[in-house]
């Protein structure tokens, strides 16, 4: 391709890309060979080529230094948001479970396998350590407040049962037989006037519930409650009660 | 990428480190002011957490990220309707006005010419159209292909080259003056 063949409007119109080398070796060798033989378009390649670098150096020349707190400040924004995804590393490790503990623990899909065994632990705490005259009464079926109240007095519970659970089994009348749970009367010691406490939404149960401050250690690992002493001993009673019932002396109900 | 898209940290704190600088140019040319460069390198980066999990490593990663960043810096000139408040002497605004008649002034003759084409430059720049502005900031700063730069704007190569050498011809006849031997 020559000057004849290759309009001066079409190489001008090349020259940035050429000087950017973006041009196909074809067309390359074409511009070249018009510009060698055109003085009009080198004066344009001239003009253009320093307009380039001109704003080349303009462009690169601004000040951006990142400064090196910034990406704290993004991952803070992220956080903020609660949108920090599962972080990695010993610090935000520690970061992260600190945020879950403000916050994460009001999501019931995290404690809620957690809560439902703690007032399984709550309901058989409360069986081995009541007094048979109390347990013999006849009552109404558990409210969920009643539920509530004996979750939110499960660590005391525990610590009783935990303490001496033999001590209270032996002391014990013995106990009455293990009901089904849509049957089991759930007295507890709180002093809360159960018929008033009814009436209570069940957004302020559910709110209650997730108020409890559980174990740091069960923000990060939920399942490690299974292995927690209250948990094994329930599966120890449940074990003793299911004998008892099948037990021809057993007396009382049956 | 991948790390980031599970939610790591230290592999976005990576990518951040490693293409925020870039990032930062790259608006800076767009906006005309590093400050604000620095917020919108801020929001690209929330933006590309915000969207990692729809990051397909199919793509080019800086030309998604490029392709946010573009985005989020059109958003900030038409809101705010920057062009028209630019001040190419001193887009932060942190120095005083240049005054041509000022005695001192005249001590720094080259430095007061050079800030002369500066202004200029600035001025010249923040009046291109955006995809000009975003072609050639991408292409002058950057260095990215011509190819990549049509991936961003979803437009074609030669549409690339079309707009580059059309910002580079503007550019071309607002220095007039400055170029030598100007054709």
């Amino acid at each position: 391709m020559s000057c004849e063949t290759m309009s001066c409007e079409t190489v001008v119109g090349s020259i940035v890309a050429l000087l950017d080398g973006e041009l196909p070796d074809g067309e390359r060798r074409a511009v070249e060979e018009h510009l060698t033989a055109c003085a009009s378009c080198q004066g344009e390649m001239r003009a253009l080529r320093q307009a380039r670098v001109l704003v080349t150096r303009r462009l690169r020349s601004v000040d951006v230094g990142v400064a090196r707190g910034s990406f704290d400040e993004l991952w803070a924004r992220i956080d903020a948001a609660g949108e920090g995804g599962a972080p990695s590393g010993p610090a935000a490790h520690g970061r992260r479970a600190d945020r879950s503990r403000a916050a994460g623990l009001r999501r019931p899909a995290v404690w809620a396998g957690a809560g439902g065994l703690a007032l399984a632990a709550s309901l058989a705490l409360v069986i081995v350590g009541l007094p048979r005259d109390h347990a013999e009464e006849p009552g109404p079926a558990p409210t969920r407040v009643a539920r509530k109240a004996a979750l939110v007095d499960a660590p005391a519970a525990a610590a009783r049962v935990t303490a001496k659970p033999e001590a209270r089994l032996a002391s014990a009348p013995k106990p009455a037989p293990v009901a089904k749970p849509d049957a089991a009367r759930v007295p507890t010691d709180t002093s809360e006037d159960e018929v008033g406490l009814d009436a209570v939404a069940d957004e302020s149960v559910a709110v209650a519930v997730n108020e409890i401050d559980p174990p740091r250690e069960l923000l990060e690992r939920p399942d490690l409650f299974l292995n927690y002493p209250i948990v094994r001993k329930l599966d120890e009673l449940q074990h003793l009660e299911a004998v008892l019932a099948e037990s021809p002396d057993r007396g009382g109900a049956g | 990428m991948l790390r980031v898209k599970e939610g790591d940290r230290e592999a976005f704190r990576a990518l951040f480190e490693k293409h925020s600088g870039p990032v930062a140019r790259f608006a800076a040319g767009f906006v005309g002011s590093s400050a604000r460069a620095d917020e919108l390198t801020q929001d690209v980066f929330l933006q590309v957490y915000r969207s990692r999990e729809r990051y397909e490593p199919r793509a080019r990663f800086s030309t998604w990220l490029y392709t946010i960043a573009h985005n989020l810096c059109l958003n900030e000139v038409r809101r705010h309707d920057h062009r028209s408040r630019v001040d190419v002497a001193d887009p932060d605004g942190d120095a005083p006005a240049w005054d041509p008649h000022d005695p001192m002034a005249a001590e720094g003759e080259g430095y007061s010419a050079q800030r002369e084409l500066e202004e200029r430059l600035a001025a010249l720049i923040a009046g291109l159209p955006e995809a000009q502005r975003t072609a050639l900031v991408l292409s002058r700063v950057e260095e990215l292909r011509y190819q990549q730069i049509g991936e961003i704007l979803s437009c074609s190569e030669q549409a690339v080259k079309s707009l580059i050498f059309r910002a580079t011809r503007s550019l071309k006849a607002g220095l007039k003056g400055y170029l030598e031997d100007a054709g």
